[in-house]
């Protein structure tokens, strides 16, 4: 089968240089896909030319076949490309109910609205019950699944995930990584950013790590989080079951 | 062990949520002390408070045996006590090393000058190597990823030499290896006098660098003590940690 996402010897920058210089990436259809790599390599960016924020000087995005490049945010949007943002996102002040409804601030059809409005609350039945709560009062890791379940009103074919469980707590980590194994059981496509990398590559079928501009491995997730030589350079030694010990003997507890 | 920092009965409320409510806490000097919690349990909004940008409804704050309740911020820095964001606030508009120079407590005419000290030079270009900012230390910093600025940001709190450092998670976007780099800086920092009190959702991290644990729920504390201890109780695992 042709992947569903094909991105070639794609280079771009911000201006002072370029962040991405030449990187080559495919994405199987119903996969799920995490990028890691160290701070600045470019992950980000990497999303943001799939989306149509920033568009390349050089190389090409392909989705679904077809060459992508020279349309804008809004067009890859009708294509299905959904991009979750690094930061939250949901209007604070505005219900949680009125947040899903922006999701499907582009679709004019109100039978097929209230059809995709039904899918996301099947998915994400926190849209119903706290429906009515204002978005900023939500914990982080409700937030995530909100702003996840807005994406689905759109139907996506293909979700971009920045750093997803970015300043979650542990309990609402694992919600967001559960979550998005339910995007992917929809047949979704995911690619997601996460320096929260084991526990990334372990929600992933595929991992690819990207280093100053360029993607250097790509492999199953399970077989990078085995790979001794990642886990020095990328992964860190956090794998290790946490000291039960007390670390230092200048400080006492009263 | 004297409290270098302790906060009695501080409620803040926003509107009808009572964010912070009745907090009680003491952080004890060299130590590095961990709050951790639920998002949504206060600690940001208690960090808040600490360190003078936000008013408390109720309660009061002393630092070092003075009573800093409704201090500025500026005055707290001068005083001793730093402290990092969550979104990381640097000079979006000053190079990556001017960041390290202002944080060193140069004044901003110094920028233009040669007068910054050979040591404060040296330390801030060995910041830059290890944080691997030193191949962007020329670019502005509004030009830097969200992980890169949480690494500026910390390499300059560690330019200056406060008695106590309150860090809003500090390794949030981090790339793993680096925070290892970072724990080993709270590590050095903290055994030449610095105390640190550290919000943090990275469990191995909290494990591995802080000594005692906060736990803080719904506003208040739900328990402190070691880390060991920590992992078993119940109330914690519960409120936070989950299976």
């Amino acid at each position: 089968m042709a992947p569903i996402l094909v991105i070639d010897s794609v280079v771009a920058g911000y201006g002072a240089g370029d962040i991405l210089k030449g990187v080559n990436l495919s994405v199987e259809a119903g996969t799920v896909t995490c990028l890691i790599g160290p701070n600045g390599s470019g992950k980000s960016t990497v999303l943001k030319t799939v989306s149509g924020l920033l568009r390349p000087t050089h190389g090409t995005v392909t989705f679904q076949g077809q060459e992508i490049n020279r349309l804008g945010p809004k067009a890859r949007l009708l294509l299905g490309i959904v991009h979750v943002p690094q930061d939250r996102s949901l209007f604070p002040a505005m219900s949680v109910w009125d947040n899903l409804l922006m999701g499907g601030y582009l679709l004019r059809d109100q039978k097929l609205l209230q059809e995709r409005l039904g899918q996301a609350v099947e998915a994400f039945p926190i849209c119903k019950t706290r429906a009515r709560e204002q978005a900023g009062s939500l914990s982080g890791g409700e937030q995530k699944q909100v702003e996840l379940a807005r994406t689905l009103v759109l139907d996506p074919t293909l979700i971009l995930l920045d750093e997803p469980s970015i300043g979650l707590d542990p309990k609402s980590r694992q919600v967001v990584f559960a979550s998005i194994r339910t995007l992917s059981e929809s047949g979704r496509t995911v690619l997601l950013v996460e320096q929260n990398a084991r526990s990334g590559l372990a929600a992933s079928d595929m991992g690819a790590v990207l280093e100053s501009g360029l993607v250097r491995l790509v492999a199953s997730g399970a077989s990078l989080l085995e790979d001794p030589e990642v886990a020095r350079l990328y992964l860190g030694a956090g794998s290790t079951t946490p000291r039960t010990t007390t670390p230092r003997t200048t400080t006492a507890t009263s | 062990m004297t409290d270098l920092l302790s906060v009695h009965d501080v409620t803040k409320v926003f509107g009808g949520v009572r964010a912070v409510d009745g907090a009680s806490l003491s952080v004890k000097e060299g130590t590095i002390t961990a709050l951790i919690g639920p998002n949504g349990s206060g600690k940001t909004t208690l960090f808040n408070i600490i360190t003078g940008y936000l008013k408390a409804d109720a309660g009061r704050v002393e630092f070092s045996g003075r009573d800093i309740t409704g201090s500025d911020p500026g005055r707290l820095y001068r005083q001793g006590l730093s402290r990092t964001f969550q979104q990381a606030r640097i000079f979006p508009q000053l190079t990556v090393q001017e960041n390290l120079v202002v944080a060193g407590g140069y004044g901003w005419r110094k920028l233009f000058t040669s007068r910054v000290g050979r040591a404060d030079r040296e330390r801030a270009a060995s910041l830059l190597e290890e944080f691997r900012l030193d191949r962007i230390s020329e670019m502005f910093a509004s030009e830097l990823s969200y992980g890169q600025r949480k690494l500026l940001e910390f390499a300059a709190v560690l330019m200056s030499s406060p008695r106590l450092v309150l860090l809003d998670e500090p390794t949030a976007g981090v790339n793993p290896v680096l925070i290892e780099t970072m724990e080993r800086h709270v590590r050095e920092r903290n055994a030449a006098g610095i105390t640190f009190l550290i919000v943090e959702h990275d469990m191995t991290f909290v494990m591995r660098l802080c000594d005692p644990v906060i736990v803080l729920d719904a506003g208040r504390p739900i328990f402190a003590g070691e880390p060991s201890l920590v992992q078993n109780n119940a109330l914690v695992l519960d409120a936070y940690l989950g299976s």
